[in-house]
């Protein structure tokens, strides 16, 4: 169980798809004008990845070697074609919101990239869960990205309005350089947890070692 | 050689099933995109024309004209006498920030515009998707080819331009010239001359 815990903390946080591995870069900051879209694009990418991934780790051992990358974005594909159909069908709203985003999703580097480093060479569940991590980290990072600019940018958070009329927003926000501005930002906070936390567990070594030393001194 | 032809095989034994697939799918959302489809256009023509009762009948014909060379579809409302209550096109642009947009446009017997509504478009999110807010939907009603100029106002028009998104707005003035031409082209009595043929073919 804690296995399961680690794997999907490694795609949430360790190894975030965005911010740590920086792929999926184009439907990140296009898409994340407002929650709502972020979050339709979020869930419509994790099935994506979440199913490729189940269907490329299943048929690793069937696919030739030489033939991987036409068989992965065929399945990819299909299955973006299916998620495509199915908003259209059911959800007309969302689907007219995102667009050309949608089929977009084909050329995700998030699928692609996990497919090829991560499915095409372990076991089905685990495959399940890399995906499912993968997803989820993407999810957080795209809904941070898009709450930040759409707050600032629009002066909404879920279409809601939230400052009253008199507030004027900071367009700047939701344009194309809001959106570089504000994953600069993120990038940097989340560097900068990370070295803290190292600095933080060297630090910890040392008087672990500091005391062991002291400890046979006094022995 | 023989690597060769079982990759090729195999690559196609994962397209075929992945084609069966996606028909099969298609097979099940081909009636709810369908339903999609015409619940917007049903749904467009009640917002783009006030006071729409249920009695009244609704004609779709298909447009030509000189001014335009692809037939645009068109929407008679008709009262019970069968006389005209109104008239709705729709009218698409390509000059769109991302491509085509198409948009229902409503006009009275005047010819004047009561109402707009965009139905297909890719602008940008939180930007050129403002066109479909009232504050900018608003400034054409009643608006007409005579007493308006379909231009923003950065090029001597009269359109109110949304703010960074004046690529969309010019874009959207475009499409309802181009619908109001065709409809006063098509119907306007008076001004047209008897030579042009009136093509109203129902469906």
């Amino acid at each position: 169980m804690n296995n399961v815990f680690k794997k999907l903390f490694n795609g949430i946080w360790t190894n975030n798809p965005v911010l740590v591995l920086l792929l999926g870069f184009c439907p990140t900051l296009a898409v994340s004008t407002t929650v709502n879209n972020a979050v339709g694009m979020a869930f419509a990418a994790t099935f994506v990845l979440v199913s490729s991934n189940i269907v490329i780790s299943s048929i690793r051992k069937f696919v030739p070697n030489k033939m991987r990358i036409p068989v992965f974005i065929i399945v990819i594909a299909t299955f973006v074609t299916i998620v495509d159909l199915v908003l259209y069908g059911y959800l007309p709203k969302l689907h007219k919101s995102l667009g050309v985003f949608i089929p977009l999703i084909v050329v995700n580097c998030i699928v692609l990239g996990r497919a090829e480093a991560f499915a095409s060479k372990n076991n089905v569940f685990d495959s399940f869960l890399d995906g499912l991590g993968m997803g989820l980290g993407f999810l957080l990072t795209i809904v941070v990205l898009a709450t930040i600019r759409e707050v600032i940018g629009n002066g909404t958070f879920f279409g809601k309005n939230l400052f009253g009329l008199s507030y004027s927003p900071a367009i700047v926000a939701i344009l194309p350089p809001g959106a570089f501005l504000t994953i600069g930002l993120l990038l940097g906070g989340m560097n900068f947890i990370n070295i803290k936390n190292k600095e933080r567990e060297k630090m910890r070594k040392k008087l672990e070692k500091e005391s062991l030393k002291t400890q046979k001194e006094v022995k | 050689m023989k690597e060769n032809i079982v990759q090729v095989i195999k690559l196609f034994l994962v397209a075929v099933v992945s084609a069966f697939l996606l028909s099969y799918v298609h097979s099940i959302t081909k009636e709810p995109i369908e339903k999609a489809k015409n619940a917007e256009i049903t749904e467009a023509i009640k917002s783009v024309i006030p006071n729409i009762s249920d009695q009244m009948i609704i004609k779709d014909t298909f447009l030509v004209s000189d001014v335009e060379s692809i037939p645009l579809k068109a929407y008679i409302i008709q009262n019970n006498d069968s006389t005209v209550y109104a008239y709705s096109v729709l009218s698409y642009t390509k000059k769109g920030y991302g491509g085509t947009i198409t948009m229902m446009i409503g006009v009275d017997k005047e010819f004047k515009i009561t109402g707009i509504y965009p139905l297909e478009f890719s602008e940008t999110p939180g930007l050129g998707t403002k066109m479909t807010k009232n504050k900018f939907k608003d400034q054409f009603l009643s608006k007409s080819l005579s007493n308006f100029k379909f231009k923003v106002d950065k090029d001597g028009g009269d359109i109110q331009a949304i703010t960074s998104a004046t690529i969309t707005s010019r874009a959207v003035g475009e499409c309802i010239e181009r619908g109001l031409k065709v409809l006063e082209y098509n119907f306007k009595i008076g001004e047209t001359d008897s030579s042009k043929t009136v093509e109203v073919k129902d469906e």
